[in-house]
């Protein structure tokens, strides 16, 4: 899964990673983790961070052809 | 990064009170209670107490090690039960005790926490009657013994087929057997053997009664919730 979160961060108003985590309740490591692609968020966390971005959340995460495989 | 909250300082407390403990009594077990302060944080968030104090990518690394921690000590408990076994200790009884309790409460838990409450107490009631019985019939063979002490576990597996039809029927039977039984294995005496006997048998049984008063959550697949 491919995640375009620092960019829409940096889109509104130049969140900081720790200025994010702050808004979504969750530490700056894993805001930090999903950047990396490290860590897959739940379905309430990316709902959360869409809405704080104001983005839809397939604009944020968006599933790549190995993510189709797997199922 | 450490985090500092309600959390770690009740850590920090429980680590000052291991080492005044220690150092009044100058008894080294005291430190062991440093262990509750190492695992307070995760064990509050796994009960639903400290949701807000950890995230869910810091949960799952948690539960991930949990489970990777549970399995070393349960390999390290069965080798160290295995070897002061052979050397003819008498004491390797309790390791093997640390090893059923362990393995019993992941069991449980595992049922329970899928919250079909009605197929977990069914599951639950058979399970505790089919090792019951395993465990008769390995102490005795094939005998008229087994068959006189391993009737009551064949009521009890009974018990668990028939939950489905009559959930709180066998519900109100079960604690009441499981009450009888209680009294009968601690009547033997209060030593650690018996405690456990009655923990491993009586906790799961009580618990499964339990959830044969929970009512069944509909379940439907075309109607929206």
């Amino acid at each position: 899964m491919k995640t375009t979160l620092r960019k829409y961060r940096f889109e509104n108003g130049e969140l900081s990673q720790q200025e994010l985590a702050d808004k979504v309740g969750v530490s700056r490591q894993t805001i930090v983790s999903i950047e990396k692609g490290d860590y897959a968020p739940s379905v309430k966390l990316a709902l959360l961070l869409a809405e704080r971005l104001g983005v839809k959340v397939e604009e944020l995460f968006i599933l790549e052809e190995r993510d189709r495989d797997q199922n | 990064m450490i985090k500092i909250d309600a959390v770690f300082w009740s850590a920090l407390g429980i680590f000052a009170i291991a080492i005044a403990l220690f150092a009044i009594t100058g008894d080294q077990n005291w430190l062991l209670l440093m262990l509750l302060s190492y695992l307070l944080r995760p064990t509050l968030a796994s009960l639903g107490m400290a949701k807000r104090m950890v995230d869910e990518r810091q949960m799952l690394i948690h539960y991930r090690s949990g489970n990777i921690a549970f399995a070393a000590m349960m390999i390290a408990a069965v080798v160290v039960a295995a070897v002061r076994s052979a050397a003819g200790d008498p004491n390797a009884e309790y390791i093997n005790i640390i090893i059923i309790v362990g393995i019993s409460a992941k069991a449980l838990f595992n049922v329970l926490l899928v919250k079909d409450y009605q197929k977990a107490s069914r599951t639950i009631i058979i399970g505790v009657g089919l090792m019951a019985l395993l465990f008769v019939v390995m102490s005795h063979g094939l005998s008229l013994e087994t068959l006189a002490e391993g009737s009551p576990w064949l009521l009890v597996i009974a018990m668990g087929v028939l939950a489905k039809k009559f959930p709180r029927v066998i519900g109100s039977t079960v604690f009441l057997a499981t009450t009888v039984l209680l009294v009968f294995i601690l009547g033997k005496g209060f030593t650690l053997g018996q405690i456990t006997t009655a923990l491993l048998i009586c906790a799961p049984l009580y618990t499964a009664g339990a959830c044969l008063f929970i009512r069944p959550a509909e379940e439907s697949e075309l109607a929206p919730a």
